[in-house]
Parts: structure tokens; sequence; C-alpha cells
């Protein structure tokens, strides 16, 4: 528990740097959200009408003061409301979330079959044509950016095949192209990443002890030798969550779906720094969330290690 | 030659692209607006055929059917008209939302809606409107005289954010909304507002109810959206879609759209889909009957035979290439001449950037803006495609070649060309550096996102840019990027003449009479070559051919108040 508190604690500092970078990166890229939002309206716009919601939206404060405002909001939950619709940003988070979160899972849960199965296959079968292959794969899968191949996937089995939707869609077959696309370069790392694990574990005392004992070969690997194979790939799996969080922005722009990706996206085209630094904020939230828990999950796969 | 060709092949399948000489033979009545000569050409197809067919169309057609649209971003902001700047939720809006006028894009005339009838008094200051009686929104509150107050005020609320209908209803020259009776309501301004009649056709002018506005407050245009109109607002997931749905109960439509009742279609839904590449594979594949697409992609489109390619007039000002007339280079006349007679926009309108799309730009508001599409007194100016007399230019002027590039006192030819970088990928700033090459000039392009760009030209911190607006009110549009002291009035033009005519311009009481001071200004705003006038463009759509009875709006976006599905 002390340790799960003290990682909270240290998780502190890290949402203060990740605030205070995506502010600053924010206003000094170039763009004025209130120009943005006035120029091609096909009518002549006052200088004062486009101060007076600078104004309303507190931009004519000096950086600090912006910033400062944003943090004392963003501690009460508040963070602040969207330039261009004015819904507030944790409304938006909100509802954008479930889609961004069915989309990582799902990339999760295709990346971890791929790359378990593949790095298992690889380890197993060390030497042979199959390790080779199912380490060609995952090298595609780390040398492929995810958005030119979802690109790929549109074009091949929505155009071509017609098998599953182009313009997004709900349901199993709206998900399934950008899971795959977006959990491919995922399953590479954790394939690579099983099968030096399992290759380190296999050469352990306790499996020649486990074959001597007359185990059979099926048994030894997945009781013994995957269980404790395991510690490393979780953590890889911890930082491919969050490396799955970000590249959603891509991926539910090419796929066209809802969610937070899209969210940022266009937020970040209309200098709507109140959804941006919300919405990157919160990712950070996530992440570092998710990676206490790969933490404290260690003590259950192997009772060796105390987080305590 | 292969122009015709290729126009010919898409003109097959579209409802008709105009030529200036076509476009020049559809006056209109209101020589402002902009789509009125646009759509008096797009919807020349439609237009014939429906006036015959609209009155039997109600029973006739197949009814039912799901229409998607896909659009990028088509609710840039909200759909509450009191404070969006989004012209695509503008459009959205306006089949929900009802306005008080409605201008016959055929024509250009203004016709009653919601408002039966109106006068305008003498100076031009006050509007009387005469409303429709027995109109109900869709949440059941009547529509009156306290409803159009409610929401003038609404939009004018001075301390509320302004958004585009702001512009629409006058800005500072507006002064008030009365009540007069429960059916009679009058607007006054401070100063004339020519444009009103037309802006109030607009949807960013529709008339919302009053209940639903104060029940939602902060969320209305968000969660919900409550008109008159043909169709009802279902719901708005931003980022993915906006769904609308047939009102049964609908009895209305303006009298002069040729049939009442309820619109054919059960449901339209907008989707949102940024690539324009994925727009057009989902009509051909049928996931959506109507896109938005750019030149680039016409080529995919020819040779299928289930869609078709509409071409809209833009209304809005030419696409052009403007000057920074601070730079010290192109503060050299000569230069600026030089420049536009290397362009040859014939042959650059036969580049993939515009698949012979668009029309050669003369002036910085294209024919489809100007009365009876008539440039004639203003021709004069426009500078012609002379390579030869280009570099003679330049000669004189003392710019002489070293090597590929011309300079003078060790200042060089090249231009800082500050664009989006969707300009550059749609393919329509390379070629400008080509035609400079020819004459020993040169583009040096800096491309950027949106932002980056609007930054630039704000700032005046550009040489060169690509530059138009959307709109169909001739004198905002010239006032926004030619009168000293606005804004966006970057180019560092400072013509005292120039800016006492858009003053008149604006001050006018009618638009018959802005075009009097308007037309006289756009010459002197040639004369000082503040840009390449590029090309008047188009707006394309890919529709299926599923999808009939397609009407375009006063500013070329479709109206789909009567479409329906082949079956």
């Amino acid at each position: 528990m002390r340790y799960a508190l003290t990682r909270l604690v240290l998780a502190v500092p890290i949402m203060f740097g990740v605030s205070l970078f995506t502010f600053l990166m924010l206003h000094f890229v170039p763009g004025d959200p209130v120009a943005a939002m006035f120029i091609g309206q096909g009518a002549a716009v006052s200088e004062e009408q486009m101060d007076k919601v600078r104004d309303e939206l507190g931009l004519n404060d000096p950086l600090p003061v912006q910033y400062l405002n944003f943090l004392k909001n963003a501690v009460r939950g508040d963070l602040g409301n969207s330039i261009r619709t004015n819904e507030p940003v944790s409304e938006m988070i909100m509802r954008n979330l479930p889609a961004t979160m069915q989309l990582t899972l799902a990339s999760m849960a295709f990346a971890l079959v791929l790359g378990i199965s593949l790095g298992m296959l690889a380890a197993i079968k060390r030497g042979t044509v199959f390790d080779t292959a199912a380490m060609f794969i995952a090298l595609l899968g780390v040398s492929m950016p995810s958005f030119w191949l979802g690109l790929l996937l549109i074009s091949v089995f929505s155009i071509q095949l017609g098998w599953f939707p182009i313009i997004g869609g709900s349901g199993w077959r709206g998900l399934i192209l950008p899971a795959f696309a977006l959990g491919f370069a995922a399953s590479a790392i954790i394939a690579r990443m099983v099968r030096a694990s399992l290759l380190d574990v296999l050469r352990d005392n306790y499996i020649v002890t486990a074959r001597a004992k007359g185990l059979t070969e099926r048994r030894v690997i997945f009781r013994h030798a995957l269980r404790n194979a395991a510690i490393p790939v979780l953590t890889i799996v911890g930082l491919q969550f969050g490396g799955l969080l970000a590249g959603a922005v891509i991926i539910e722009s090419v796929f066209t779906r809802q969610g937070l990706g899209r969210m940022l996206v266009t937020a970040l085209q209309s200098r709507d720094f109140p959804v941006a630094q919300g919405g990157v904020l919160f990712v950070a939230i996530v992440y570092v969330f998710v990676n206490l828990i790969v933490d404290l999950f260690y003590g259950v796969i192997d009772p060796r290690i105390s987080v305590d | 030659m292969e122009r015709d060709t290729k126009a010919a092949s898409i003109e097959n399948r579209t409802f008709g692209m105009m030529s200036r000489r076509q476009l020049a033979g559809l006056s209109v009545m209101l020589p402002a607006l902009a789509a009125a000569l646009a759509n008096g050409s797009v919807a020349a197809g439609i237009g014939n055929r429906t006036a015959i067919s609209r009155a039997a169309m109600a029973q006739d057609v197949p009814q039912g059917g799901e229409l998607t649209v896909a659009y990028n971003n088509p609710v840039g902001d909200t759909l509450n008209q009191h404070r969006s700047s989004s012209t695509s939720s503008r459009m959205i809006s306006r089949h929900v939302l009802e306005n008080l006028t409605w201008v016959d894009p055929a024509n250009g005339s203004v016709n009653p809606w919601l408002a039966e009838s109106w006068e305008i008094s003498e100076d031009g200051l006050e509007y009387v409107f005469h409303l429709k009686q027995g109109v109900m929104f869709h949440d059941g509150t009547p529509f009156n005289a306290e409803a159009v107050k409610a929401n003038f005020d609404n939009t004018m609320d001075p301390e509320a954010r302004p958004g585009f209908t702001y512009g629409a209803m006058g800005a500072s020259a507006y002064a008030g909304t009365e009540v007069v009776d429960e059916f009679t309501v009058k607007v006054t301004f401070i100063s004339p507002h020519a444009a009103f009649l037309l802006f109030l056709s607009d949807g960013g002018t529709g008339i919302d109810s009053p209940t639903a506005m104060a029940e939602a407050g902060e969320d209305y245009g968000r969660t919900t959206l409550v008109g008159s109109g043909p169709f009802k607002f279902v719901e708005w997931i931003q980022g993915s879609h906006v769904t609308l749905e047939r009102n049964p109960d609908y009895t209305g439509g303006p009298a002069a759209f040729g049939f009442t009742g309820p619109t054919p279609l059960d449901r339209l839904i907008y989707r949102d889909v940024p690539e324009a590449n994925i727009r057009l594979q989902s009509v051909l594949a049928d996931e959506a009957q109507l896109a938005s697409i750019i030149p680039p992609n016409v080529p995919e489109v020819q040779g299928q035979d289930n869609v078709r390619v509409i071409a809209t007039p833009k209304a809005g000002t030419t696409r052009m290439y403007l000057f920074n007339m601070n730079s010290p280079k192109l503060s050299d006349m000569a230069v600026r001449k030089a420049i536009n007679m290397v362009v040859d926009k014939e042959a650059m309108l036969m580049l993939p950037g515009w698949a012979g799309f668009g029309r050669p730009g003369i002036a910085c508001l294209p024919s489809n803006m100007v009365p009876n599409g008539d440039l004639s007194s203003v021709e004069q100016y426009d500078i012609p495609y002379d390579l030869e007399g280009a570099r003679a230019l330049l000669d004189e002027a003392g710019w002489v070649l070293n090597g590929d590039i011309r300079e003078k006192d060790g200042v060089q030819l090249i231009f800082d060309m500050s664009v989006m970088q969707s300009d550059v990928d749609a393919g329509v700033i390379e070629p400008i550096d080509g035609f400079l090459r020819e004459a020993g000039m040169q583009l040096n392009i800096k491309a950027g996102d949106i932002n980056y760009w609007i930054d630039s030209f704000s700032n005046g911190d550009y040489e060169m840019t690509l530059m138009s607006d959307s709109g169909y009110v001739a004198v905002g549009m010239v006032q926004e990027f030619f009168r000293s002291g606005e804004p966006f009035a970057t180019t560092g033009l400072a013509n005292a003449e120039i800016d006492d005519l858009i003053d008149k311009a604006i001050g006018a009481p009618t638009i018959e009479e802005q075009w009097e001071y308007l037309m006289p200004c756009i010459g002197l705003i040639m004369q000082e070559v503040v840009g390449v006038m590029g090309w008047e463009s188009d707006n394309l759509d890919v529709a299926s051919n599923k999808l009939q009875q397609l009407a375009y709006n006063e500013i070329g976006f479709p109206w789909f108040y009567g479409a329906y599905l082949e079956q």
C-alpha cells in the first residue's frame, strides 16, 4: 500500500510537468483561435469584436496567469470549456472515452494474443523457419507506421473487398480494422519480448528439473516457463497501453471513429486550448495509472515480489 | 481541347458546369448574392425540371430511406446559430430551422417564408415583418413575433460571444427588435444594412424555439436544436455524425420552392469524414450518397456510372494569390505586374489541382458574385498572360537575371509563399512556382496547418499567400481584405479612395446602390495589382445517382428538402 501511495505521490510532479509542457507547446506554436474563428466568415469583423472574445476566453491575460488559472481549476476537476463548442472539457472527455477505451482494449487484446503466440512459437521452435517467420512478422509490425497500415487495410479490406465499412461504423465490423492497425506494432514488440524472456527462462534450472520430473512439455511451458517469463512482458504491456492511447489519435482520424484521439486532433487544429490541455492531461493520468496497476500486478504473478 | 473533353465527361453526370457566358446570361434580382447565379447555373438541370415536377413530388416520389452525407467537420463549433461561426453548421441547421425569407437560388429573388410580407422604410433603417400564423416549433411552442424577438435578442446579446449571425444582423448597425403585435415585428437599424433580407434567408438566422433555447441554456445547439423546419434534430455526436429525422407534421416550405409538406427522406445523416478520398470511396461503396471532394479526386470518378460530380460555383471571393505589398520586392509595381503576366490561368486550370473546374479569375470577386455576372467594366484592368512582356518589364525595372533568378541590388526575386499544407497537397501552389521560374522568379513555399497560415496572414508575415473567403455579401468581403485598418487587410494596400468607396457601399440603403460604389472600388483594387486573381472556384460534390431532386441553396450548399432516394 505504501508503495502504491508513493507512486501516486510521484505522479503529481509528472502531471504538473505534462500540463506545463502541453500548455507551453500549445501557446508557442503559431495560431490564434480567435482569428481562426472569425476569418472566412464572408464578412468583415472588427478588432474590438475579436478582442472581446479573447477577453472572454482569458486569452489576453499574461501566459503565467493563464496557466495558473488552468492549474487552479484543474485541481478542482474543472478543465474549462471548449473554445469552439463551449462544452465542459471533462464532459467531452467522458463522452469520448468509451469509444477510445473500446479501441484501445480491442487493440491490446489483439496485440496480446498475436504477440504472445508469435513469441512462444519463436522461442519453442528457436532457429527453425517458424522462428524466422514469427520474427519477420514482428519486424513488419515495428516497421510499419500505424496510419499507413490503416490506409492499406481500408484500401484492401474495405474498398477492394468490401468486407468492412469505409467510414467507421458501430459494432465489431467497425472495430476490427482499426484494432488491427493500432495493435499490430504492439503485438510485434510483445512477440519479441516474449521470445527473449521465454528463451531466458527455458535455460533456468527449475525448467530442467521440471522436465526431469517427467512433466509434459506443454505443462512445462504453460505452467512454469510462461508465468515466469511474464514479468518483463507485463512491463512492456503497460508501456504499450500508453502507446496505444497515443496511437488512437491517428487511427481514430484514419478510420473516422469518434474518440479522444479525434477530439484531440480537432482541438489542436482549431487551437482549442482547454480541450487540448485537458485531453493530454487526462491521457497522461490514465498512462500513469495503468503503469501503477501493472507494477502492483507483479506481486500477483510472482509472489516473491513484494511491492511494500 | 483536352479541357473540353474532360469537362464534357464530367458534365454528363452533373447538373451542368456553366461557362462565363452562360453565367452572365442568368441575371439575378439581387446581384450581390453569391450563389444566386452560381446555383442558377448548377440548379439549371434541377431547376427547370423541378419547377414542373415538384408540385406532384410529395405523392409521386419514393418515400423513406436514410441519406448519408460525408463532409469534413460538418459542425465546426456548435449548431446554436446565435453563437456559431461555422458555415457548414449553418447549412445543417437550415434543415431544422425555418427562416423569415427564402432566396430562390434560380433567380436570386427574396421570397416569403415565415415572414409573409414586409415593408422597408425609405431610409432603409426600419423593417416591419408580417409573420405567418399557425406555425409550431417541433416542441409545440407557437411561432410568433415574441419568438422572432427572442431569437434576435439572443443573437445580439452584448454579453454573449458573437458568431456569424451577429454580423448577419448588422453588428453595430443593429438597433433593436420590437414586437408590434402577435404576428408583426419591427427591426430597426442605426445605419442601413442593405443585405439584411438576404441574410434572413441564411441558416444562421433561422428561428429557434425560444422555449427550447431557454430550457437548454448553454447546451442549446449541442444536445438539442428545435425549429419548425422539415427535419427534426435527433443527435449530434461530435467527431462522428449529426442525425436529423423527417418531421411528419411539416406543412411549411417556402411557397416559391414549389411544394410544401413533409420531406420524402426518413433520416438525414451528416458524417464527419476528414479525408477527401475516403469521402469519395464512401460514395462509391454506397455508404454515403453525397460527399464533398477535391479536384484531384475527379479522375477516379470518371468511368463510374453510378455517381455524378456536381460543380457549384463557390459563393465568396475569387481564389487570390495575394501579395504583401509591404515587402520591398512587391512594393515594386513592375514586379507585381510581371507575376500576373507569367501566370497562364487557362493552362493552370488544366492541371490536376483544378482538373478543368473553375474559371480564370479576373477581379477579387468572381463573376457569379456581381450583377448579371458582368465584370466587363473592370475587365480592362485584368493583366493577360504575356511571358515575353513580363521578362521585358522586369528587365526594364532593373531586375536582371543572375543565373536562374533575377535580382536587383543583391535582392533576389524569391518570394515567401505562406500557405496551408492542404493547398500544397491539392496541387494549387507549386504550379505558380513553375510559372514564376519561366521569368526568373521563384517561390519559397512555407506550408503549415491552418493556424500557421492564419497567423502568417493576420500578422502580415508573408510575401504571397493563397486567400479566399466564402460568403455572399460582396461588400463585406471587399471590406474584409481591402479596407485599410481591418484585421485581415494585411496586403499593405492603403488607398483612401478605395476606403471611401467601401464606406459608401456599406452605408448604401440598397444592394443596387452598394454596387454603384463597389464596382469602381473593385476596379481600383485591380489597378493596385494586389495579387494574382487566380481562379473562380467551384465546390465539388460527388453524388450517388440514387439521390434525386437534390437542390442547392443560395450559397452553394446542398439542401435536402424534397430530395429522395431511388429504391
